[in-house]
Parts: structure tokens; sequence; C-alpha cells
């Protein structure tokens, strides 16, 4: 009996249509979409670049140098900024406030800036070098770790590179005092110290307590990270390890050069956006799950369309005074409503957790009315595409997972590799996500989500004359 | 008369009055032909039985008449006028299938369907009280329709399509399925809309109900009209005046009796006659010369079931 039962499922399967065909490729599917993703992403080793913009506020050789090594870095790409200057070494640089307003709207990851003296810091003993500070959007939180491995990365070659002509100015000056005594009184007090054996300096944590500056957008932090700790786990780590290999063999002084390098490169971590965050972690999840949700919802109600169908109930209201852009539209409505409403519950139960929209309810409610309207829009267009609630069934769980996979529902966008991040743009899952991040993470105004606003609406708009063109079928039967 | 004005089934239709004309329609798919030149008239307050084997092409038709499917060739009128978007809604649609929403209520089913064909809002609640009682659910009208049984929801199907009460309705299979207590309450209520001048097209498979609750039939096969008729016209139109006469008698004759079938076991005798005023006076003083009492004489008429199967042949239809 029980191999009659199994007989039973397994004839269902083969006499479905292409359910055979479905399920042994949904899997291969969903493996494809997640290699694509990590194998150019994380997995990869090539991760999408982080976009920041830099600042420097120092003049000095040091510093152009610093500037003109972070522009080459192949992980970061160097956003040109409204008030643009051009720096020496060619490489965009914005002002300090405008790269602060970058990163707090979002434009960027994060904004590096170079503080005035630093430059000439690096001669002085380790306590006493300026920290390049990192401005950072802690939404990301790959890429503030990337961010300030790599300026430790660059810092430490640049420093090396002055310590190395410091010395050679040493050694010219030594040889030139051996031959004139008078200039032996040269100021060492700014020259690093060295322990009692006399072989390394004195090691000091670079970071120190600094002021928290007044921020325009968001309260913002300084993260004291032990430098140790911070490049620890990072996949940078062993370009820290391994200095020179970048910019030559001259750069392999960098060790030898006297003291830790790590302690002589200080970064300074400035939380900019979302410290403040009750659950940082959550807000950022949450709207790609109401995504996913209210996509699997509408199409369910959307799948009423192939029920009547098979019941001959569609056949009955299409016999009425009902046109099928009547019946379209009144489904639209009725499923946008429900869907409307599930979004509302779904974040006022969020509350219980820290995510709170009452902030900005102008911008949660508009962003929720256009991507609840484009949602609804597709599962109709899911339903008017399939055959029955079958077929309907196992291709909105394919559409609906990739998109989301690709969107930045399942697996945040910023750890994918540039290419799908771009291919991601064609799912409206990643636009309901920014205008989402928008609202919850940066608490932007209405007038800065317009964007996705558009978007959104536009693909409602279009979804929903995609399936009244696809719906011809049922109003003549031939 | 203005067809608008013969919408309302309460409107006094003359029963002579063509409500329906189907002329010379044609419809063919990929398969094949579906309708071969169908022609054929509904008269006011008449109701019209359309047989056929399966695949004759009877839904086809159906669906021509209500506009779902648009005939290649033909001219369908109601009423005189040529039948359009406007003039369709004095139609009235029963489909074969149970076509209501399973988890509304009977009054609930009701009000959505009256609304989709355009009864006033005012009017909605009166309609719908109208219905109820007129399918024996007004005990029920706050019951889900999945749990009504097969002869409720047949009953409940049939009120929503006639929910603004059309002149011409057009029922497909109206009463499959359900047992015979819940057809002839059926066939109550469409004889309720008889009064109202209301005429019925009903395709069924089930000859009976044709014969019994029919005015006309209509046989058609591979998308032609074979037969249109009175049960008797067809019969008469098929079989002739043949009829079937069965004998049974006190005794066993003693010698075979000439044109007859002996059947020994009930002592009985079967023949056909051409003419049986002509005919069964001579052939009963034949058997008295012989001895034989007559106990029994039984004259049957041809069934529709036998002109059915004459005109469509036995082959299966798939």
């Amino acid at each position: 009996m029980i191999g009659t039962i199994f007989r039973i499922g397994y004839l269902n399967l083969k006499n479905g249509d292409s359910e055979i065909v479905l399920t042994l490729t949904v899997p291969l599917v969903f493996l494809s979409i997640f290699a694509l993703i990590f194998d150019n992403g994380i997995g990869g080793g090539s991760t999408g670049k982080v976009k920041v913009v830099l600042v420097n506020e120092d003049d000095s050789a040091a510093s152009v140098d610093l500037i003109s090594s972070l522009g080459g870095d192949p992980a970061l790409r160097i956003i040109k900024g409204e008030k643009r200057q051009d720096d020496p070494s060619g490489v965009a640089l914005v002002d300090l406030e405008v790269a602060k307003m970058d990163v707090g709207n979002g434009l960027v990851k994060a904004a590096i800036a170079i503080p005035s003296g630093w430059g000439a810091s690096l001669v002085k003993k380790p306590s006493k070098i300026l920290a390049v500070k990192v401005f950072s959007d802690s939404f990301d939180p790959v890429a503030k770790q990337i961010v300030s491995s790599i300026v430790k990365s660059q810092s430490i070659r640049v420093t090396a590179r002055q310590k190395r002509l410091q010395a050679k100015a040493s050694a010219k000056a030594g040889m030139a005092a051996a031959t004139d005594p008078g200039r032996e009184a040269i100021d060492r007090s700014d020259l690093p110290e060295r322990d009692p054996r006399g072989k390394q300096p004195v090691q000091q944590q670079p970071v120190q307590q600094q002021p928290v500056q007044q921020q325009p957008v968001q309260q913002q932090s300084v993260q004291k990270q032990p430098v140790q700790q911070q490049h620890g786990d990072h996949p940078l780590l062993p370009a820290l390890e391994v200095p020179g290999d970048a910019h030559g063999p001259q750069d392999e002084s960098v060790v030898s050069g006297g003291g830790d390098p790590l302690a002589q490169a200080p970064v300074e971590i400035v939380d900019f956006v979302g410290d403040s965050k009750q659950n940082p972690i959550l807000s950022s999840y949450a709207a790609g799950i109401v995504v996913v949700f209210v996509l699997f919802s509408a199409t369910g109600f959307a799948g009423t369309l192939l029920d009547e169908n098979e019941t001959q109930t569609l056949e009955r209201l299409l016999n009425g005074r009902v046109s099928m852009l009547q019946l379209l539209a009144g489904k639209w409505l009725f499923i946008f409503c429900i869907g409307f409403l599930q979004v509302i519950c779904m974040f006022l139960w969020a509350m219980f957790y820290g995510i709170n929209f009452t902030n900005n309810v102008v911008g949660f409610l508009l962003v929720t009315v256009a991507t609840v309207a484009a949602a609804t829009s597709f599962a109709l267009v899911l339903a008017t595409f399939c055959k029955t609630r079958g077929q309907l069934n196992t291709v909105s769980m394919i559409v609906i997972l990739t998109m989301s996979a690709m969107g930045g529902s399942m697996v945040p966008r910023y750890i994918m590799s540039e290419t799908m991040q771009t291919m991601g743009r064609i799912t409206f899952n990643a636009w309901a996500l920014d205008g989402y991040n928008k609202v919850f993470w940066y608490g932007m105004p209405v007038s800065e989500m317009l964007l996705e606003l558009s978007i959104l609406l536009a693909m409602a708009i279009v979804f929903f004359c995609l399936a009244r063109l696809m719906a011809v079928r049922w109003e003549q039967v031939a | 008369m203005n067809a608008l004005t013969l919408s309302n089934a309460e409107s006094t239709i003359a029963p002579s009055r063509v409500a329906l004309c189907v002329e010379d329609a044609k419809k063919s798919y990929a398969q094949g032909l579906a309708l071969d030149g169908v022609t054929f008239e509904l008269k006011g307050g008449e109701h019209l039985a359309l047989l056929g084997p399966n695949g004759a092409g009877k839904t086809t038709l159906i669906r021509c008449i209500s506009g779902r499917v648009k005939a290649d060739f033909g001219a369908f009128q109601l009423y005189g006028e040529d039948l359009n978007q406007e003039n369709r809604s004095h139609l009235g649609i029963v489909p074969q299938e149970i076509a209501l929403y399973p988890k509304l209520t009977a009054r609930e089913n009701l009000e959505v369907f009256g609304r989709i064909y355009g009864v006033p809002r005012r009017k909605i609640r009166e309609r719908v009280d109208w219905a109820l009682q007129w399918t024996d659910l007004k005990d029920r009208p706050g019951d889900q329709c999945r749990t009504f049984s097969g002869g409720m929801k047949r009953r409940l199907n049939i009120a929503a399509g006639i929910m603004h009460r059309p002149s011409v309705i057009l029922l497909d299979e109206p009463t499959v399925g359900v047992d015979p207590q819940s057809r002839e309450r059926i066939f109550e209520m469409l004889e309720e809309l008889r009064k109202n001048g209301t005429s019925l097209l009903l395709t069924t498979h089930q000859l009976e109900d044709a014969e019994t609750h029919c005015d006309r039939i209509i046989i058609i096969d591979h998308g032609k009209v074979i037969a249109n008729g009175t049960r008797n016209q067809l019969i008469e139109n098929t079989t002739g005046s043949k009829r079937q006469l069965s004998i049974r008698l006190d005794r066993l004759p003693s010698q075979p009796v000439e044109g007859f079938i002996l059947h020994e076991r009930d002592k009985r005798l079967d023949t056909v006659l051409e003419d049986v005023g002509r005919d069964l006076p001579p052939l009963l003083k034949h058997l008295s010369a012989l001895g034989l009492e007559v106990q029994d004489v039984d004259i049957r008429a041809p069934s529709l079931q036998t002109v059915f199967l004459k005109l469509t042949g036995r082959e299966l239809r798939e």
C-alpha cells in the first residue's frame, strides 16, 4: 500500500504540467542565483567597490601621498562631491561638511578625512601622530571595516615613506654634523621614544579620546578601535601584515623603520549614521522581510483569478457588466488594501523591537503605498501569466525569491558585486528597500525619496498594464 | 416592443414572439468545425431543450450567444435586434459549474452577482429575498455556500444567474449531479419563470428532463441542427407512426405466431405495428382464433432516447 501511495505521488508529478521539470530546475535556479551573487561578491574576493569621499585638510606631501594611494586603491570608488577641489594628486576631494552630508544622505559609505597637521605629525612619536578619520555609515558594517583597514594600510606605507625620507634627511644632517658639530643641537623631543633596551619605540594606543563633533544629520559617536582587534578578522588583514607589497621593495623598511607600524597609523572611526538607532540591524532588514511578505501575500490573493477561472465564476463575472479592466482594478484595489494593512501591522508590531516609523510618518506611508502598489501589480502579472493555481505557486516562488535575492531582501546588496548590485535594480525590491532605508535609517525627507517613489509607482503602472494585456485570453475564449 | 423593456421578466411577453433567433451560426477552431450553420428560434416563454452528444457544439453555441465566443459567421438576434454588448445584459447565463464563491453566504453571493448583473442598489435586498424564497433557501441565507448540498448549490447557482430578471435564460446542464427531488424542485423553479414569459434554452444530457419539462427539442450534432420540434414531432419524423406492441397471454401458444417474437418466460409476444388503429384489431382476433386469451396489451411509442440514438448513432463521442 505504501508503494501504491508513493506511485500515486509519482504519477501526479509525472503527469503534471511541467511539474517535474520545475521540481528539478527550481533548486538549480536558486543555486545559480546565489552563486551569481556570491561568486563575484564576498565569496570571490572581488567585493564591490566601496563608495567614499576624500577630505584633505592637510597640505603636506604626506597627505597628498595618502590621498593618491587611496585614490588608486582598487577596493575604493572615490566619489566626486559637489564642491570638489582638485588635490595635487589628481584625486577628487570634497570639503569636510560636504563629506559628512554625503555619508549622512547615504550617497557614500564613508568619508575619509585627513586632519590638518597630519603630515607633520608623522615624524613625531606615535602617541602624537594625528589619526585619519573615517566617517562611516554603520548600515554597512562591512564597508566600514574595509575602509578603515585600507586607510590603515595606506597610512602605514605613507608613514614609512615619510620615516625613510626623514631618516635620509637625518643621515645627511648627521654627516653634516660630523663636519659641523654646531648642528648637534637638534630638538629630538618629537622623535619616537625608545624603550630601555633602545631597540623599539614604546607602543602606545594611537587612538585617543576625541571630542564628539556635532553633526548636522545624525548624532555621531567616536569608535575607539583597538587596531589589532579591528584588522584581526578582516579579509584585508594580509595586506596590513605585508605592507610593502603594493608600493615596491622600499616599503619593506616600514617594519624595520622602528616601532609598530599599526601604532604609527592611527585611524579614528566615527559612526556617523545609525549609531543612535535602537536596533540598527533589525531596522535595515525589516524592510526586506516586509517586501518579501507582501509579494507572497499579494500573489496568493491574485491567485483567486485562477480559482475563479477554474470554477467558471470568472466567466460569470465577465458575462455581467464587469469589464476585464474593472475586474483587475477591483482585484488590485483589494489586494493593495490588504497589503497596506499588513505592512502597517508589521511595522506597528516592529515598534516593540525598537523600529520607529513615527519620526517620518509621511515618508513611511508614501514608500509603503508605492511598494505595496508595485507588489500588487506584479502579483497580478504573475496570476495572469499562469494557467493554474499550482503553476502560480511554483512560478511565484521562483520569481519572488529570485527578486528578493537580487534586490537585497535576503542578502544585503552591499555585499554583492557591483554587477549584481546593478542587476538588482531591475527588481522593485531594491527600490523599495532603498526607500525604506531612507525612512528608517537616514531619516530623509520625502523630497529625497522621489526617485524611489517614482520608480515604484511607474513599476506599479507598467505591471498593471502588463497584467491587463495578459488577461485578454480570459475575455474571449476563442 | 423595445428589447430594453423586456429585460424585466415581470413584463408580459407575447408567447408567440421570437425571443432569440440564431441564424446560420458558424464557428471553427483549430481542431475543426464546431458550429456548421446552426439555425433555430426560441419563442417568448418557451422552454427549449438543446440536446447533443459530447462535442456536438452545444457549449460553443451557448458561448456564441452569450458573447464569450465570437462566431465566424451568422446572425444572433434578441427580440429582433442584433445581440450586442448592450442588450446581452438581458440574457441570463447559468454555467454548468457551481460558479459561486464558496466562502460567501447565500445572501452575499446573491448580492454580489446581483450587483455584477446591474441590479440597482435599492432593489438588491428585494431581489435577494425573492431569490432566497424562490430557491427554498430562505432558512439559510447566512450560511456559507460551501456548507450546502449539491442541490442547494445548484439552485443558488441558477438564482445567481437571473438576479437581474432576464427575459432569456441560457442554462447549461442545470440538473447535473443532483438527486431527483432537487431536480424536480429546479424544474418547478423554472416553471415559475415561465409564468412571467421568460424563455429558456436548456442544454442537457438528461433526455427525460427534455421530454418532460421542455416545449420543444433541438438535437444538434457535428455543429448542425439535425432535429427540431416537439417530442412527438421528433418521434414522428424519426420513427414514423410505428409503435412497440407487447401482448401477455394466459399460456404459451402451441405453435409459433407469425410476425411475433415469443418470450417464453413471461408468455409474452412482441411486435411492431405500423399503424396501431389499423393493425391491432385484426391481430387480437387472430390470437383469439388460435385459442389464446390476451391478459395484457402494452403499446409504447419510441422514447426520445430511441430518437436520439437513431439520429446521432451509438458511437461513443469523446
